[in-house]
């Protein structure tokens, strides 16, 4: 029982074979939230095939978060999943999420797909790479947005040492994405399509209090995730990183 | 160990009473919370969500802020729908944006607020271009809390026009204003002046637009009852045309191109014993006129009441279809039947407000009807009816 268990865990669910569907990596020794997500999503009107992928070595937290999530070779399986859908589906929906230690798997494999193969969106649920995580090879091989919701009140990334991309600074997940010091050309264009969803009181209503899990609840996903990326038009409230930056002063890239 | 588990279970633990004293005496979500409490108890929600969101900030953590919040959301965002409603049917998109940019930042997945939304961009990119850039820069801090804005524009249309509207909104949009800690419209802590003194918290579904935010209190206190029976009255019943929109003439039509004439809600008065036009339903004014001169984006705007005398029942809608009110429940929820000639031709149940259906006029061009305001207590309901260009869809 416990060796299904496992091997269901590390396999993921089976490769899907149309769309629309969703690729989702949950977080290090986290291997739980794939289900009110996929739950939230189905609420929401999701009728597609929602696939877990298994990136984590059963080891435990630490290393999934020091090894597993920032192994090139692990993050090429989600890669080449895509990679299938997308040959026999050019146009269905394809969306990527992933929690905590997870989101840096999904942004390594967006980094390593093929030039023109594209998922439509990304959602980081309290990313646990950094804030200066350079998002522009991965937004090469996303259509439409990026969403990362962060909160100031996660305990866990909080006391995070190291980020699971192994780049400095603060995780994402607590402040959101910021602009890379290392601008390069045309990122105001990937980063219009950035967008931080930073935990509001509002969000108490759909059972997220700001910690580093809840955020994946059935609620939060249905009535705040879903809206965004089961529609394919631009949703009001959203606000791009680009959008934040010009509320702030002139030279201020936080 | 048995034995200790079972103790465990069966008395509260020192830890246990520990955080009881923690919660009601020294950690609790602080006066937020208070004030939330005391607005959600007189019924005032778009007031008490607000302070329970400030609360929030303070103490995510709280169990009694999250469910108080979960319990003023809805009222909350019917309350900003309904003043949403209001700046639309009054021409002050700006507003209205604003507005239903609150309502979505409540119900994210309030797909018909967020296509609203869009709508309003599209077809009135330059009036909503400034409210949009002030989001960009400030987002939800450039929202509204609950401001006396509506109001304030409502008012007084005479003077106050759409561009002092948005100025109002300004001021209470302001750095200054935003760091309240309570919102706007209490001028005088610990009373609540637009709140009549008979008024029953229960009285007010929605909660009663707090109308007065005007400095000089006594006034504002003195002439309070008054309007806000006005207000609430409009607030609730008719969907946001405030006092320009009372049954002066027959159902309820206005000529929004002349604004100068509109009395103000606080100079009307309102007969209490006036009855429904005549006949109703037939002396609405013909569809041609009816469209020159009902506001932007409705081609008619109809209010119909089972127990407000004011308002008829049925009236004539829109090309030759009458709409029948058949009852409104708490949640609130509207039944409506549509009829043209004798034969029923549409059958609408448990509309929420912004819910809308489309119908066939007689002469076969569609229609789309849109509830925009209910009021369960006295039974009344406001409905709007808009061109349906493409095929019939219902949402």
């Amino acid at each position: 029982m416990l060796v299904v268990f496992a091997a269901a865990l590390l396999g993921g669910c089976a490769e899907p074979k149309k769309c629309p569907a969703v690729f989702y990596c949950d977080g290090a020794g986290w291997y739980s939230s794939g289900g009110s997500v996929a739950e939230g999503l189905r609420a929401a009107g999701f009728r597609g095939t929602f696939c877990t992928f298994g990136w984590s070595a059963m080891l435990g937290p630490a290393h999934d978060h020091f090894v597993n999530a920032s192994s090139k070779g692990i993050a090429r399986g989600l890669t080449r999943k895509i990679e299938n859908l997308r040959r026999l589906d050019s146009v269905g929906q394809i969306d990527v999420m992933g929690l905590s230690a997870g989101t840096s798997v999904v942004l390594l494999a967006l980094e390593q797909l093929p030039a023109g193969v594209e998922v439509d969106n990304v959602v980081l649920f309290s990313p646990s790479v950094s804030a200066e995580h350079n998002l522009t090879k991965a937004m090469q091989h996303v259509r439409r947005n990026l969403y990362a919701t962060y909160s100031p009140h996660d305990a866990i990334l909080a006391t995070l040492a190291v980020n699971a991309d192994g780049v400095s600074g603060p995780p994402a997940g607590t402040v959101g994405f910021r602009l890379p010091k290392q601008a390069g050309g045309g990122i105001d264009t990937v980063y219009q399509r950035v967008i931080n969803l930073p935990w509001e009181p509002a969000y108490l209503a759909y059972d997220w209090s700001g910690g580093h899990t809840s955020v994946t609840n059935r609620r939060m996903v249905a009535s705040v995730i879903a809206p965004r990326v089961l529609t394919r038009e631009p949703f009001p409230l959203d606000r791009s990183v680009l959008d934040r930056v010009a509320a702030r002063q002139p030279g201020d890239r936080s | 160990m048995p034995a200790l588990s079972r103790l465990a279970v069966r008395s509260p633990g020192p830890i246990t009473l520990i955080c009881s004293l923690i919660t009601l005496v020294g950690c609790g979500p602080g006066p937020a919370y208070k004030e939330a409490a005391k607005a959600e108890k007189l019924g005032e929600p778009q007031i008490a969500y607000e302070d329970f969101c400030q609360a929030a900030r303070k103490s995510p953590g709280s169990g009694g802020v999250a469910e108080g919040i979960k319990r003023t959301a809805p009222a909350a965002a019917a309350y900003w729908q309904t003043q949403a409603w209001r700046a639309m049917t009054e021409l002050r998109y700006a507003d209205a944006w604003r507005l239903l940019m609150k309502v979505l930042e409540i119900r994210p997945n309030d797909t018909t607020t967020a296509t609203l939304i869009l709508q309003l961009q599209a077809q009135h990119p330059t009036e909503v271009a400034e409210a949009q850039a002030d989001w960009l820069r400030r987002g939800s801090a450039a929202l509204p809390r609950s401001t006396p804005l509506p109001q304030v524009a409502s008012a007084s249309p005479t003077a106050s026009g759409p561009a002092q509207g948005r100025e109002a909104f300004a001021k209470a949009d302001s750095p200054a204003e935003m760091r309240r800690s309570s919102p706007a419209p209490r001028p005088v802590k610990g009373k609540r002046p637009s709140r009549p003194a008979d008024a029953k918290p229960a009285d007010s579904p929605t909660g009663p637009p707090n109308a007065v935010a005007s400095a000089d209190t006594n006034r504002a206190a003195a002439e309070a009852p008054r309007q806000d029976d006005e207000d609430r009255l409009v607030a609730s019943t008719d969907g946001g045309r405030g006092a320009v929109d009372r049954p002066s003439g027959p159902s309820g039509a206005v000529d929004h191109s002349q604004p100068a004439a509109q009395p103000s809600a606080r100079d009307s008065k309102r007969p209490s014993s006036q009855t429904p036009p005549a006949g109703g339903a037939t002396v609405a004014s013909p569809f041609p006129q009816e469209a020159a001169r009902a506001p932007q984006g409705f081609l008619s705007l109809r209010t119909l009441s089972k127990k407000d005398k004011r308002f008829p029942k049925e009236a004539m809608l829109i090309d030759g279809v009458v709409v029948k009110l058949k009852g409104t429940d708490d949640d609130p929820e509207a039944d409506l039947d549509l009829f043209d000639g004798k034969k029923r031709i549409k059958k609408l149940r448990g509309l929420r407000i912004g819910a809308s259906q489309t119908f066939p006029g007689h002469s076969g061009v569609d229609y789309r009807l849109i509830v925009l305001a209910i009021h369960d207590k006295t039974q009344t309901v406001r409905v709007g009816v808009q061109e349906q260009p493409a095929s019939p869809a219902t949402r």
